[in-house]
């Protein structure tokens, strides 16, 4: 009987994660702006599961650029005239290798099975949990490629429930009931992020998202988010949810006068987010009617494209690069949930802007060199005196000028971590 | 020697950064456009207002007819071909705006040439990462104007470009929009900068002082600490507020973990006073093994990218 073995490597890029991680841990010390690319870099490398054994083939991840890529490749040249040189046994990655380990992999596997059937058969093991069966099931669907060749797919709008149904009822009947009247095979569900996507469906019900996202804004919805910080925020999410393309589709409120801030600031708002940010396009309508006719407008130049275009589509995963393939329905869903997971480093800085006058440069400065709570406390014990760690972090440079934190603000840190207080 | 290096580092950033900085960076971007706007029938108007404006311009021949770009002042001199003189060195900024007439868009549409203009404007302008926005009249929305809505959306998605549409009196909405852009342009290395670090996190940090804590003398502590339990997301003013009845300080729950063998179990069977309503479910009564976990990998973390 045959079975199917799927072997993973458990550290597939030991060699160019070591690199990685050197030449990030030299760019935090010398605080240069490379690092939070290779900080990027790092982590796709480190989701990645397949060897590369290039720095062209690590192209295809996010975060590495061509200069990247192409140090990757310096570096194995010259650890490879190394090699030459001193003729020792090739430790370099090589594709042979990783057959000659899966080989042996399946031998030790062919071996137990044998010892298996030899022994009298054992109680059966214990199944895994339910919670323990899902999880493996949700692992194995992510990293599954699906593959859909032309003819295989059809094109359907997605539509945000809160987008339409938000404010109250009738506002989702209306963008149906335009839809509809346009002709636009659409439907109506729970987005995470934006407020319209487009997502190529096949039989099998697989379903992978074509790369734009819209964010519709009535002009008083754009007033009252930017007001609120909202806007930004949203903006943000935008971007990193990995859709190359984010239109902003501004819709005119009456005359737009009254919306509570000036018609100019909007504007200005909005030129900057088109000026400033490559992926973002704007669009303006007259009304909420334009507003669907721009979709099935857009719709239908995607039908073209894809469909009438006969192209075949491929998924990706999220740290890859969008040139590679399209992102599974579900994981941009789960990815860009509000409250998708934070690291330690992300709550320690947001911890740290908490206390006032502690602004973002000043955060991350600190946050460079002592990257979660632990590793601050660390130091402070490693120091000789209170009155050393009271000042630990006066000299540390903040922001492009390398202003020094200063004594009242590393006092303050350090008082808060180690003294007892009501 | 490496001081004086030092010093003269230190003073190009500090001018790199005045010149970058927002209000500051406008005085260094001026309008470039092209010669043929001239006879361009917004041209003269437009002329006027720009010199009725703040905005600084000049007309040159550019690699394209009706375009408009814009050119920052980066500080440093070029020398003038043909003397001994030092000029400033004006370096071109990715944006291109190509200004179309009612009478010409349509023609392109008619002609079907709306693909050319995007080949057109790169082979024109080869900078890389350029971004070129179409600039035309307000179409009137009428029953036919689908053709045109749909020539601009094949413009935005096929070929990547920017649409901006003016409304009417034209030439004053033109002259609105450059200032506009033009303000936008000189920010850009400022938020650029920015978006380096911002971009580098998954969630947007640069919202989250609106209600920071002053501490003074030593009072404000306490409001500090619940705050920063606040950051978890699980964590609600009721859950904070049980949490620091029991650890009224940082330093006590770092104890708690540190000394107590069963500190994740301990911390996750404190009870949560306050809920309101009558009883509560079992479940929700306690702060719970969840969050207990993640507090605990918080404060215990030593690897930064740990998933909380």
């Amino acid at each position: 009987m045959e079975t199917r073995l799927e072997v993973r490597l458990h550290e597939p890029n030991p060699l160019f994660t070591r690199w990685l991680q050197s030449w990030l841990r030299d760019a935090e010390e010398h605080d240069r702006k490379s690092q939070h690319k290779l900080r990027q870099a790092l982590e796709a490398l480190r989701n990645y599961p397949l060897p590369l054994y290039s720095g062209r083939e690590c192209a295809v991840l996010r975060g590495f650029g061509p200069t990247l890529c192409q140090l990757i490749d310096d570096e194995l040249q010259q650890l490879r005239a190394l090699e030459k040189q001193t003729s020792s046994a090739a430790t370099t990655l090589n594709s042979s290798q990783y057959e000659q380990q899966v080989q042996q992999v399946v031998k030790v596997v062919q071996r137990k099975r044998s010892k298996q059937q030899q022994k009298p058969q054992l109680p059966k093991p214990k199944k895994l949990t339910k919670k323990a069966q899902q999880e493996l099931a949700a692992a194995e669907e992510r990293e599954r490629v699906v593959e859909m060749p032309p003819g295989s797919y059809r094109i359907v709008l997605l539509v945000d429930i809160q987008e339409t149904s938000g404010k109250n009822k009738r506002v989702l009947d209306q963008t149906r009931g335009y839809l509809q009247s346009l002709g636009v095979e659409h439907e109506v569900r729970r987005l995470t992020i934006g407020d319209f996507l487009w997502i190529a469906c096949d039989a099998a019900g697989n379903e992978l998202v074509l790369p734009y996202i819209v964010e519709r804004k009535r002009m008083d919805d754009l007033a009252s988010s930017i007001r609120d910080g909202r806007f930004h925020e949203q903006k943000h999410r935008l971007r990193q949810c990995g859709l190359p393309h984010i239109i902003y589709l501004i819709e005119d409120y009456g005359d737009n006068e009254q919306l509570g801030l000036p018609l100019d600031s909007l504007q200005q708002a909005l030129a900057n987010a088109r000026v400033q940010c490559a992926a973002i396009q704007v669009v303006r309508t007259e009304n909420h009617y334009r507003s669907m006719c721009y979709l099935a407008g857009v719709g239908g130049a995607l039908q073209q494209l894809y469909v009438a275009g006969g192209q075949r589509l491929r998924s990706r995963k999220l740290e890859q690069d969008a040139a590679q393939g399209l992102l599974k329905f579900r994981e941009l869903y789960e990815d860009s949930a509000r409250n998708a997971q934070l690291t330690v480093r992300e709550v320690f800085v947001q911890q740290l802007l908490q206390l006032h006058s502690l602004s973002l440069d000043r955060a991350l400065a600190i946050v460079e060199v002592y990257a979660t709570p632990r590793l601050l406390l660390d130091a402070y014990a490693a120091c000789g005196s209170e009155a050393e760690a009271r000042l630990l972090l006066a000299p540390l440079g903040c922001g492009p000028l390398q202003r020094p934190l200063g004594e009242k603000l590393s006092q303050c840190v350090h008082d808060f971590y180690m003294l007892e207080f009501k | 020697m490496s001081s004086k290096a030092d010093k003269l580092l230190k003073q190009a950033i500090k001018e790199q950064q005045k010149r970058i900085r927002p209000g500051e960076c406008l005085k260094y971007v001026r309008l470039v456009l092209d010669a043929s706007l001239l006879h361009h029938f917004l041209g003269q108007e437009l002329i006027t207002q720009l010199n009725r404006s703040d905005l600084k311009y000049e007309i040159r021949s550019l690699p394209a007819t009706n375009c408009i770009v814009w050119e920052r002042n980066v500080g440093q001199q070029t020398f003038v071909a043909g003397s001994a003189d030092l000029a400033d060195a004006w370096r071109m900024e990715q944006q291109v705006l190509r200004l179309f007439n009612e009478t010409e868009f349509q023609r392109s549409i008619k002609e079907h040439n709306l693909g050319c203009i995007g080949v057109k404007l790169h082979e024109a302008f080869a900078m890389p990462n350029c971004q070129f926005t179409v600039v035309v009249p307000r179409l009137r929305q009428s029953k036919n104007n689908s053709n045109e809505a749909n020539a601009l959306i094949e413009l935005q998605l096929l070929q990547q470009l920017h649409v901006e549409q003016l409304p009417s009196p034209h030439a004053q909405e033109l002259l609105a929009l450059l200032q506009r852009y033009t303000k936008a342009i000189a920010e850009t290395p400022y938020k650029q900068q920015r978006q380096e670090i911002l971009g580098s996190f998954k969630k947007y940090l640069a919202n989250d002082n609106k209600q920071c804590v002053r501490v003074e003398q030593g009072l404000g502590y306490g409001r500090l600490w619940q705050q920063h339990l606040n950051r978890l997301p699980m964590v609600t003013l009721e859950v904070a507020e049980s949490i620091i009845a029991q650890y009224p300080c940082p330093k006590r729950l770092l104890q708690h973990f540190d000394n107590d063998p069963n500190a994740i179990q301990v911390l996750a069977d404190i009870k949560i006073k306050r809920t309101n309503g009558p009883e509560p479910l079992q479940s929700q009564r306690r702060i719970g093994n969840v969050l207990s976990s993640k507090l605990h990998t918080l404060y215990n973390a030593r690897d930064p990218n740990t998933l909380i």
